[in-house]
């Protein structure tokens, strides 16, 4: 974006107007809700500071759709965890608490990966809002186990589990892969044009969960 | 209208006009700039960090290891610099040592990142305060007057290359994932080294990705920010602030501390070593509790207290024995004094950097040693390669100490980073994190001194308030 300051806002929000319930809203990062709003300051517009809790009320209304892009934005993420103070939580959480009724698609991962997020806004271009999960996600995304599906199930079933990170074969099980409680499509998506994914590498750590990064914590096996 | 307030005020000779700028756009997270500005210079300034998330306290009480996960999340666009910080100061806690192998394949991660992190920055971060996009969105609206000097045939060079620059991008990531299983937020990166031993055909596919960046940062990144320097000329005269910086090292090139970008301290004119025990962060100005200010960070605590009176900032001010210093790659390629490239000796007419003397120290100074830092990695990159041994172990595994404190210090693509963990019964007591833009956007700190981004906007030119754009060629010339 070339502008900045009092422009780049007055634009948002001029274009936010013009296209109401037409526009999609792409929210990225949670919405922190303690200390009135002030723990994420977006900018400011006729010297007020506008928060990003004054935002998602103001442009949440008026969108079309939103699309809440990653898992804080989804879910809360990091900020929401544990020993977070900042009463950080996700879009859809915000709505139901803001009366807000703006269909929304959640779109998590940290990162969530490029082609759930142009697949989701074409869907919604072309079709509309995607057939979601319980958890807000579309399906066709999100929609398959990831321990399931995993090219190394074969090596499971055969009792062949990796002792350390650096073994090149064998299910990441005992080293704290949370595969078996994750739902995505990595398997077989891959990462930056199919180079390599988490559990080839390492193990996952179920950053796509509702729980990220809680119920997954500790990442890692043994203790 | 530019974010001015006042707006359309007529400029009055000796007259202070407040300018704020909110949001400051391109950049990693949430700042706010305001200037006072008197006869067409800067002549105070403020720069507000607007955002507070709580990272070390929600490390607190975890799994050591998981921390090497969970602050790579801080940053989007240098995750692997704090997977190094982090993994340092878990090797240090765990008291293990890297094999040959893990040591260069974590420099290959990193290094693949510094590459993409200097080619996002130049061109879809600061060129558009140089050159004029198409005039469709994201390039409109802009300042009305944006003061563009290029002519129409460079700009349109720029404007390709700011394209062709995203493509590099995806390829310098694709590397990253080779090795350390995707990007952004990478898997590989863990204490003991990394976790996936590098093939023959990783590194073939690394090489031959590789080659195509470099063939880009060497005929097109270098020459274009060196063809600014002939309308922008002006813009190595300004933005100067302290000249004071620090550089924590980074890049091991062996196991007995010897760095490919060595670290160093530059203060009030000398040269100095490192003592991590001279840094004390200060927060007089900052949303957190006074009863904290002044601590190293082994010692560090995060109490926020979002409506403090007088301050206004999240974030906190880190200072090397009580004096404000800018981190970044002037401050590596000023420590480290390297022969500037052909194409930078031949453009500036001097040798080595140091030769260019207070430029370095500059709006435009920080974008040419941005540039020649990429050059010197590319080159690194090159040996790196030739060095990593297919087959051969990365991981050396180490069981968690009981109780252990670990330091962390290496160098993002923006600047010093500094990771410190206490453990405690097997998990983690206290976590502290001292990021590169903890150094320059910084608030003024207890003994009245600003910090060195604030600092550096005094006496640059806005010869417009409306269009305040030497504000944002400022801000972004660090990186923040």
């Amino acid at each position: 974006m070339a502008s900045e300051g009092e422009t780049a806002l007055d634009n948002l929000y001029h274009i936010a107007e013009k296209y109401k319930g037409k526009f999609s809203l792409a929210v990225e990062g949670a919405i922190p809700m303690g200390a009135d709003g002030k723990y994420c300051i977006v900018g400011e517009r006729n010297g007020h500071e506008i928060t990003m809790v004054d935002i998602m009320k103001d442009l949440g209304e008026k969108a079309g759709s939103v699309l809440a892009i990653g898992t804080c934005a989804a879910y809360g993420g990091i900020p929401a965890a544990e020993g977070g103070e900042t009463g950080a939580i996700g879009v859809m959480e915000f709505f139901k608490a803001h009366g807000i009724k703006t269909a929304t698609v959640n779109i998590p991962g940290c990162p969530p990966h490029p082609d759930w997020i142009v697949g989701s806004i074409a869907h919604l271009l072309t079709k509309g809002v995607p057939e979601l999960d319980d958890d807000g996600r579309p399906t066709v995304f999100f929609g398959e186990n990831i321990h399931d599906n995993c090219p190394r199930l074969d090596q499971y079933d055969a009792g062949e589990l990796s002792e350390k990170l650096s073994d090149a074969k064998g299910c990441r099980m005992d080293l704290g892969c949370k595969g078996p409680e994750t739902y995505a499509d990595c398997y077989k998506r891959k990462w930056n044009s199919q180079m390599n994914w988490c559990v080839d590498n390492s193990v996952c750590i179920g950053c796509v969960e509702p729980g990220f990064p809680d119920a997954s914590s500790p990442f890692y096996e043994p203790a | 209208m530019a974010g001015c307030k006042p707006k359309a005020v007529p400029v009055v000779a000796g007259k202070k006009i407040k300018v704020a700028i909110d949001p400051v756009t391109r950049i990693e997270g949430h700042l706010k700039a305001e200037v006072e500005v008197k006869d067409g210079k800067v002549v105070d300034a403020r720069v507000f960090g607007g955002m507070y998330r709580g990272f070390e306290k929600i490390l607190i009480g975890r799994d050591p290891r998981d921390a090497s996960q969970i602050t790579q999340r801080i940053c989007g666009v240098c995750p692997t610099a704090h997977a190094t910080a982090s993994a340092l100061a878990l090797d240090d806690a765990f008291n293990v040592k890297l094999t040959d192998n893990g040591r260069i394949a974590r420099n290959l991660i990193l290094g693949a990142n510094y590459i993409q992190s200097h080619i996002l920055h130049f061109y879809h971060l600061a060129a558009l305060d140089y050159v004029n996009g198409p005039d469709v969105a994201p390039f409109i609206p802009r300042y009305k007057n944006n003061d563009v000097r290029v002519d129409k045939a460079t700009n349109d060079v720029a404007v390709a290359q700011y394209l062709e620059a995203l493509e590099m991008r995806k390829i310098c990531h694709e590397m990253v994932a080779l090795l350390g299983g995707k990007m952004p937020h990478v898997q590989g990166i863990v204490v003991g080294g990394t976790t996936e031993i590098p093939t023959r055909e990783a590194l073939d596919k690394f090489a031959k990705r590789f080659k195509i960046v470099k063939k880009f940062v060497m005929e097109k990144y270098i020459p274009i920010v060196y063809l600014l320097a002939g309308p922008y000329g002006d813009l190595l005269k300004t933005g100067g602030g302290y000249g004071n910086c620090v550089s924590w090292g980074v890049f091991p090139m062996d196991n007995n501390g010897n760095m490919l970008l060595k670290s160093g301290v530059y203060t009030d004119g000398k040269d100095g070593p490192v003592d991590p025990a001279l840094i004390k962060e200060y927060v007089k100005y900052s949303f957190f509790d006074d009863a904290t200010t002044g601590l190293n960070p082994r010692e560090g605590k995060t109490v926020p207290d979002a409506h403090k009176a007088g301050a206004y900032s999240f974030v906190k001010s880190p200072r090397y024995n009580g004096r404000p210093h800018e981190g970044g790659p002037t401050a590596r390629m000023w420590i480290q004094n390297p022969e500037l490239s052909k194409i930078g000796q031949n453009a500036l007419g001097v040798k080595k950097l140091r030769d260019i003397g207070d430029a370095a120290f500059s709006i435009l100074g920080r974008h040419v040693a941005r540039a020649e830092e990429t050059a010197i990695v590319c080159d690194a990159v090159e040996q790196w390669l030739a060095e990593a041994q297919p087959g051969k172990e990365t991981f050396v595994p180490a069981p968690i100490p009981e109780s252990a404190e670990g330091m962390g210090m290496t160098e993002a693509p923006r600047g010093a980073l500094l990771h410190y963990i206490n453990i405690k019964n097997k998990v983690i007591a206290n976590y502290q994190i001292t990021s590169a833009t903890l150094w320059n956007a910084n608030p003024m700190d207890d003994m009245g001194q600003r910090g060195p981004m604030e600092e550096a906007l005094i006496g640059v030119p806005v010869p417009d308030v409306e269009n305040p754009v030497n504000v944002g060629r400022l801000i972004r010339s660090f990186d923040p």
